[in-house]
């Protein structure tokens, strides 16, 4: 007998906030660097591929569930393609969920570090946090799912505080002019968009809790389309507020815009609280993360739930932090590692595409 | 945290199977013998040997506890019939001596209490007496009588203690199961009101009700209960409800309860009405109720007796409470040590200007208070009412004010300490509050040591225990998480009665949509086509 009243399937609604969280993924502090820098107004249009990429790999996802809804996708990788190259495509679905973890997750704790905690250690900050995200991905997608609400909740609420907060500054005349200055930095800022469509791939996990056998593209695409104009207003009222060439010198916009808020001429100086809130957003998709790899290789070595396996995997995560020493090696990282993340991501959904056809062609055989 | 995996019920084996049997002999004077060895040295038992009948006599005895059974009823209902009106009947009676004729003689025409039930087991009839029944034998019968003659001491039914309203029923449990059950039945006249009892404690025999509704309590929750319940039968003692929860509880070491007390007869009839189970523990003035969701810890009844707007006012007065209760001195230590510049100007200089001379650090500054309130509280309740008061007062004001001019702590602190004490005074449930004060001491310490993250950080680690935690397999944090939208008018606001008139998820398997119409249709239906009115006094 199932537990009263208890579901191991997660709602409709769970889904939309899963992909809308996601999406908005880590990378939420560090895009803004990302696009606007040596692009202005013109890095709004590097968000276009990521919505594309997104739509792409979100019907992959929906092709390979409605044909595979047996089997979580690790597990099938090596039986739905020949077998080493199964393994490699698993070994790359982790590799690709955790990049976009611990970037995210460092440049939280380097937000946290420079903005409201500078005497504290970055290694504490980084620790904690790994740490508390940890243990919520060890009690499961259940809770995540749920969590995922308080994450809509605040994404929202923010946006409303900012606006609000930001509004009287705002000048469209900071948006023009709207052109392309420098192709190069484009081309780097739609692949660091990459960054955040990673943490799509989540879905692959997520979906078949929504084993419902019915397709489920519609919420999930809406989702994707909200998060997409969610970004699209909170990196054009940063360009409105500070202009193209103050958001471009800016490291983390985003807090400066928190700056500005205040609540009458009680409390000033409100980016702690801003900081602060944007963490529940980290946590829910750093937490969707670190399970998805947990559970990825859990299902790629075909073994139960296991503590040691969990924590250990989740360790190997840190190796890189050691390389991760300050804000600006985080930046060299992403503009190094976004190629080669684009190119991997896109051989994984092609893997993807080409294992579920021949699997289902052998199905019929 | 281990997720408990719910069960059907074992089957048991039969009840007679389990107890020891000991048959009646039949022999007056042996029976009595083993009864009397069996409660040696134990001076409340009172046995009271007589002869039933003049012609043909034939001995009987009785026995009971003194104190536990009632001298009337014992008088007017068992020996008086026996000893005086026995000579008529035994006149009437044909062949008398027939051991059948006359232990049926005895319990048709002899005893006229409200309970007889024949026994053959002294077993049973001793467990009978410890509940403050008549144990009667008769002299060449192989069974006797159980007559209910319970009369032990009990208090009368008064006003709430610990639930006190302003508007609505003033009444309350007592420690006595049957006048408890007979509140809730005062208030369910309806055959569907189930009321399943148990024997827990293998010691104190601590007879337990299971009481729902049958139909609108989910089915899947009763049987969860009685398996839950049954697992514990082999304990020592149940001495008050608070061990069935212990016992019975899904998470044991959460701080957080997953059993809702009350002592309000209303307030069990409208949860039982929602579908949830109660579970009635004699000896105890407080009623379990199963299973609880966190939103309704700041539930009163009095949010559904007052308007809609005062009660959703209320509400959010509550939810307020609880914010400032668990996190208002965890915000100032951060914001204090932390993050200053937050603040104007003019109260930071004000902040620092009283804090000047005070030699310790705001997280021990609030730690100090925090404790020193919590040890006035602590010992005003042990004191007696007028004295435990006047030392809650006198003792806040004098240590206040004494540690303030002492410059051990800030005077803000004292305000601090204050709002939150108040704030944790509205939440209306004892049991929640537990929760809220020891959460605190956490908070404040992260709070200390990260500032802002730090609570943050403390809230994210409860948030997760409460996504984690169950309560009878249904997730604390409903309807919040995972959302129900339908169910957050109950919680958002206190919407109008005829808006909540779908059972809540408790209800889920046998969950029956009450037909709806439109907004006027609805608002003029006829009370009684409105639902079930399941959400009123929650």
């Amino acid at each position: 007998m199932t537990a009263v009243g208890s579901s191991k399937l997660i709602a409709k609604w769970e889904l939309f906030q899963v992909v809308l969280l996601m999406h908005q993924s880590c990378a939420f502090w560090l895009l803004p660097c990302f696009l606007l820098q040596g692009n202005g107004t013109a890095g709004l249009l590097a968000l276009l591929p990521g919505l594309l990429a997104g739509v792409v790999l979100l019907f992959v996802c929906a092709f390979w569930s409605l044909r595979c809804p047996e089997q979580p996708l690790a597990q099938l990788l090596p039986v739905m393609l020949w077998k080493p190259l199964g393994w490699l495509a698993g070994v790359l679905l982790l590799v690709l969920c955790a990049v976009p973890a611990m970037i995210g997750l460092y440049g939280l704790t380097e937000m946290l570090h420079a903005q409201i905690l500078p005497e504290t250690p970055r290694l504490l900050l980084f620790g904690t946090f790994f740490v508390l995200a940890g243990w919520f991905s060890w009690n499961g997608l259940e809770d995540m799912a749920r969590f995922a609400v308080f994450g809509v909740v605040v994404l929202l609420l923010l946006l409303l505080l900012l606006l609000a907060g930001s509004w009287q500054l705002f000048s469209w005349e900071n948006l023009l002019p709207l052109r392309v200055q420098a192709p190069q930095a484009m081309q780097m800022a739609m692949l660091q968009n990459g960054f955040a469509v990673g943490g799509l791939l989540v879905i692959f996990l997520v979906y078949p809790a929504r084993n419902t056998g019915k397709p489920l593209v519609w919420p999930m695409l809406l989702a994707l389309v909200a998060s997409f104009v969610y970004l699209l207003v909170w990196l054009a009222l940063i360009l409105g507020v500070f202009g193209q060439h103050g958001a471009a010198a800016m490291v983390w916009p985003t807090v400066e815009l928190a700056r500005m808020v205040q609540v009458g001429p009680f409390l000033e100086r409100t980016e702690a609280i801003f900081a602060v809130l944007w963490m529940l957003v980290a946590f829910e998709s750093s937490g969707l993360l670190f399970w998805c790899i947990s559970e990825s290789t859990h299902q790629l070595l075909q073994r139960q739930k296991n503590s040691w396996l969990h924590w250990g995997v989740l360790l190997f995560l840190l190796v890189p932090c050691f390389y991760l020493t300050d804000m600006e090696r985080l930046l060299v990282l992403g503009q190094r590692v976004a190629p080669w993340y684009c190119g991997a991501l896109t051989v994984l959904l092609i893997l993807i595409v080409v294992g579920t056809w021949r699997y289902c062609r052998r199905k019929e055989a | 945290m281990k997720k408990l995996k719910l069960q059907r019920p074992q089957p048991l084996e039969d009840d007679a199977a389990q107890k020891p049997q000991m048959p009646l002999s039949g022999i007056l004077t042996q029976d009595m013998e083993w009864l009397k060895q069996r409660y040696a040295r134990c001076s409340d038992l009172i046995d009271r040997q007589f002869i039933i009948g003049g012609a043909e006599p034939r001995a009987a005895a009785i026995f009971f506890f003194d104190g536990m059974t009632s001298s009337k009823v014992v008088h007017d209902n068992i020996l008086q019939p026996l000893l005086l009106d026995a000579e008529i009947a035994w006149q009437d009676a044909v062949d008398a001596q027939n051991q059948e004729k006359f232990f049926s003689l005895v319990k048709q025409h002899l005893l006229p209490a409200g309970e007889i039930t024949p026994v053959d087991d002294l077993i049973q009839g001793c467990d009978a007496m410890m509940n403050g029944d008549v144990f009667l034998l008769l002299d060449g019968c192989r069974q006797g009588f159980v007559v209910d003659a319970k009369g032990f001491p009990q208090r009368s039914v008064n006003a709430p203690q610990n639930e006190t309203v302003l508007r609505g029923p003033q009444e309350a449990f007592t420690e006595a199961l049957r006048v408890n059950t007979a509140l809730i039945r005062r208030r369910l006249r309806t055959d569907r009101l189930k009321l399943e009892e148990k024997t827990l404690g293998q010691l104190t025999k601590t007879q337990v009700a299971v009481v729902y509704l049958d139909g609108v309590a989910n089915d899947n929750i009763i049987a969860e209960v009685k398996r839950r319940l049954d697992n514990i039968q082999d304990v020592d003692s149940i001495l008050d409800a608070s061990c069935v929860e212990q016992y019975i509880e899904d998470a044991p070491f959460s701080v957080f309860p997953q059993i809702q007390y009350t002592e309000r007869p209303d307030k069990v009839a409208a949860s039982l009405l929602e579908g949830r189970v109660a579970l009635v523990v004699d000896g105890s003035p407080e009623v379990l109720l199963l299973p609880l969701l966190f939103v309704q810890l700041l539930q009163s009844p009095e949010d559904y007796y007052n308007r809609i707007l005062a009660g959703t006012f209320m509400r959010w007065v509550r939810y307020l409470g609880l914010a400032i209760a668990t996190t208002f001195p965890s915000l100032y230590v951060a914001i204090t040590s932390f993050h200053p510049e937050m603040l104007p100007l003019s109260l930071l200089i004000s902040i620092s200007s009283a804090r000047e001379g005070v030699p310790f650090p705001a997280f021990v500054e609030a730690l100090i208070m925090e404790l020193s309130f919590e040890l006035l509280r602590e010992a005003s309740i042990r004191l007696p009412g007028a004295i435990g008061n006047t030392i809650g007062i006198v003792g806040a004001l004098v240590i206040g004010d004494a540690a303030v001019s002492a410059h051990l702590v800030a005077p803000q602190m004292v305000i601090v300490v204050a709002i939150t004490a108040i704030g944790s005074f509205t939440v209306p449930s004892v049991e929640a509050s537990y929760p809220i004060r020891l959460l605190r001491f956490p908070l404040m310490l992260l709070a200390a040591a990260f500032g802002l993250y730090g609570v943050m950080l403390g809230w994210l680690a409860i948030w997760m225990h409460l996504l984690h935690l169950r309560s009878f397999g249904f997730p604390y944090l409903e309807p919040l998480a995972p959302l129900k939208p339908n169910e957050l008018r109950d919680v958002l606001i206190r919407a109008p009665r005829w808006q909540m008139m779908m059972r809540p998820q408790f209800r889920e398997p046998n969950r029956n949509r009450q037909p709806v119409g439109s907004f006027w249709n609805r608002r003029i239906q006829p009370l009684a086509k409105r639902g079930d009115d399941s959400r009123g006094q929650q």
